[in-house]
């Protein structure tokens, strides 16, 4: 078996990376697959709280890479699903600590095991950036419809390319509907004509990923939940199948409409 | 006039409005994109673009080996590719048969 290193990147901070690897790794598990998640994020993890494992940590990646534990100890089974694990990142140590090349050897030892290895990686663009990159064969990059977090990525695409990471594909988050809708924000047409790059999925705004997250669960298992149902698709476009992209309307409801001529948008989507 | 105001307020003319924040925000990034593209332009692209163009202009016209100047310039907003070469000799033009 020969598994897949995916590195879910972003240039710019809080724009979802975490929570988009965690869905990812739990959908593609859903799927059937074995999965490893993998928080490169040394000094600031984070990937353990958002999938409710911070209680289970023994080892880190960094044992592992320095050989204080073996590396199926520094793996962590996840509470919902027994084909997906994490190996969390240090909390006590830096990013300078662990090398490309390292990070690259033990996922090649983990490609032997899994179908699928999803790397969760820092914010910027520095040495933690290029450990991250370093043994993925696919690039992910998360921004949402804001100046900053789409400038960060037009960097951060550049970057990949650079690295021989040919076509990234983009995940735009937290995308709100109505605000589009009134011409308030870019939309995904915008955004691809800025960038360049092929969209692999949209997701909207959420309450219940908040809530979700706040419980230490993937999105992806709130059925309800219209993120999660776009992490789904995200998930089976990883996996190859040929999705459509979700379609993110208004309610329109008579009193939807009539908030939306208000401007008041208490609910921004419809799950289509 | 009330239905002056409702055509003003259907969806696409709102969300394609000219001077709706959505059009400053793709406007602003636009340019902002293209000078960061612009101020991280490498050198090696520059070197293949001078080779690649002396030796389209080669099978036309006797120049120089090397550029005289080869750049890509900003003037405000707008980007140029600048660019000359000596011509060693002028060709006789021929009525082409």
């Amino acid at each position: 078996m020969k598994g897949k290193t995916i590195v879910v990147t972003s240039g710019k901070g809080g724009v979802g990376k975490t929570t988009t690897t965690a869905n990812i790794g739990a959908g593609l598990a859903l799927r059937g697959h074995k999965v490893v998640v993998i928080d490169t994020d040394i000094g600031l993890r984070n990937l353990d709280v958002v999938m409710g494992l911070e209680n289970r940590i023994v080892y880190d990646l960094v044992d592992a890479i320095e050989g204080r534990c073996k590396l199926n100890q520094a793996m962590i089974r996840d509470r919902h699903q027994s084909e997906l694990y994490l190996i969390p990142a240090a909390q006590t140590r830096d990013k300078n600590c662990i090398s490309s090349d390292q990070l690259t050897d033990l996922c090649h030892e983990l490609e032997l095991e899994f179908d699928y290895i999803v790397i969760d990686c820092p914010a910027g663009i520095e040495q933690g950036f290029r450990n991250a990159i370093g043994p993925a064969q696919e690039a992910i990059v998360v921004t949402t419809p804001e100046v900053s977090a789409i400038r960060d990525a037009d960097r951060v695409i550049g970057l990949l390319e650079a690295a021989e990471l040919q076509q990234p594909r983009l995940i735009i988050n937290r995308i709100r509907p109505g605000m589009v809708k009134r011409g308030d924000m870019l939309d995904k047409d915008d955004i691809v004509e800025l960038l360049a790059v092929d969209i692999l999925g949209l997701v909207p705004a959420d309450d219940r990923l908040i809530t979700a997250t706040n419980q230490g669960v993937p999105v992806i298992h709130d059925k309800k939940a219209p993120s999660g149902m776009a992490f789904s698709r995200i998930a089976a476009r990883i996996d190859g199948e040929d999705v459509p992209l979700m379609d993110l309307e208004p309610k329109s409801g008579l009193m939807d409409r009539v908030r939306y001529l208000m401007g008041i948008n208490r609910s921004e989507y419809t799950h289509a | 006039m009330l239905s002056k105001l409702l055509r003003a307020r259907t969806p696409n003319d709102i969300r394609d409005a000219p001077g709706n924040t959505r059009s400053i925000a793709k406007e602003r990034l636009n340019s902002a994109l293209s000078r960061d593209r612009y101020d991280l332009l490498s050198p090696a692209l520059v070197d293949s673009l001078e080779r690649d163009i002396l030796s389209a202009i080669s099978r036309h016209l006797e120049v120089d080996s090397e550029f005289q100047e080869l750049e890509i310039r900003r003037l405000k907003d707008s980007f140029y590719l600048v660019a000359s070469v000596r011509v060693q000799a002028m060709p006789r033009w021929s009525a082409v048969s």
